[in-house]
């Protein structure tokens, strides 16, 4: 079964059904499987890249279909999106600070809105995950999750790449630096929920 | 000759005044018997609970009569667990306050989207509650997504 599984992979299936399909057929004997575990899969499906941008998540949302785009939206609302007879869409607040942007609070809301999205159609397979109460808990961890995992995948070829400096002072220079800098990135990615409503405004 | 005269000039009075009064009372009476459908009340529960007679209640629900008196209308709400306030606006006795009007039609709005099987929608949002105004965009992507208008005039 697992060698099946393998070889469903976003270029047959780049959608977002193809990928609850996938982590249904591979984890179905474990059900629900955890957010740290979705996030993983995500991240392997769709080659999600190290460093996350807008950019980025401007041409994914287009891969999948999904209209997206970037508004003042009414507070409290920091994004939104519906699902209605396959038409897809999600709306993504204008940070209130340049610092927000910085820590990535437009593609974290992005990427908690596809949860939510994915959420459908785990439903529609007749395997839903979150419960209304837990939703919202869910999302925000899978961001998370996401943005940090991509992150850390790139920790390894950045590092095999420092490894090739022929200078030894240059080389441990080289992995403290890299080292750390990856890991401020993903803890980023981590602590942001957690402040995103302390970072200073205009 | 009088006599006649009386008798057409009573009845064009009575023509007029029903001519103004039944949309009012039917309108009230449709908005009476949304209540009592909406708590799957039977008349004969109703007058239980509210000590109004359910042939009088029926009457008013069909536009056969007026609204009723403000005391009859406080039972009422009580049974319909609604604010007397809105009973009274409706039935007349009371100016319509615009802004609870919009708040309480971005309201309904809301609760059709979320109750439509057709549409899923969720949100990011800063602490637990939604706005009024928040209510009102999520209306308004539900609008542009089905293409029906549930916020006209609002």
């Amino acid at each position: 079964m697992d060698a099946q599984i393998d070889t469903i992979t976003a270029q047959s299936q780049p959608t977002l059904t193809g990928f609850c399909k996938a982590v249904l057929a591979k984890h179905a004997s474990k059900w629900p499987p955890d957010e740290h575990l979705i996030a993983e899969e995500f991240v392997a499906f769709f080659d999600v890249p190290v460093f996350v941008g807008f950019e980025y998540v401007i041409q994914f949302a287009a891969r999948l279909g999904i209209a997206l785009s970037e508004e003042k939206l009414p507070s409290p609302l920091r994004g939104h999106n519906h699902c209605y007879e396959g038409t897809r869409e999600i709306r993504v607040n204008i940070p209130e600070s340049s610092m927000a942007t910085t820590f990535g609070v437009r593609e974290h809301t992005f990427f908690h809105e596809l949860r939510e999205q994915l959420e459908y159609d785990f439903r529609q397979l007749g395997s839903p995950i979150a419960t209304p109460a837990d939703m919202e808990k869910r999302a925000e961890e899978f961001a998370t999750h996401v943005r940090a995992r991509a992150i850390m995948q790139g920790l390894a070829p950045a590092l095999e790449k420092v490894s090739e400096i022929k200078s030894g002072f240059w080389r441990g220079a080289a992995f403290v630096g890299a080292f750390a800098f990856m890991a401020a990135l993903g803890l980023g990615c981590i602590i942001l929920p957690n402040i995103e409503d302390q970072l200073p405004k205009p | 000759m009088y006599v006649v005269k009386l008798n057409c000039y009573l009845v064009l009075q009575l023509l007029t005044a029903i001519r103004y009064a039944v949309p009012m009372a039917s309108a009230f009476g449709a908005y009476l018997k949304r209540l009592r459908k909406e708590k799957g009340l039977t008349l004969k529960q109703v007058e239980a609970q509210a000590d109004v007679s359910n042939a009088y209640v029926s009457l008013i629900e069909r536009g056969l009569r007026p609204p009723p008196h403000p005391d009859i209308l406080q039972r009422l709400a009580k049974v319909y667990d609604r604010p007397v306030h809105e009973l009274m606006v409706e039935a007349g006795f009371l100016p319509q306050d615009a802004a609870l009007e919009k708040k309480r039609k971005i309201e309904e709005a809301y609760t059709h989207v979320t109750n439509d099987p057709k549409y899923s929608s969720g949100t990011r949002i800063k602490g637990a509650a939604l706005s009024l105004d928040a209510k009102r965009f999520i209306v308004e992507m539900y609008e542009k997504a089905s293409g029906r208008k549930l916020l006209e005039g609002v």
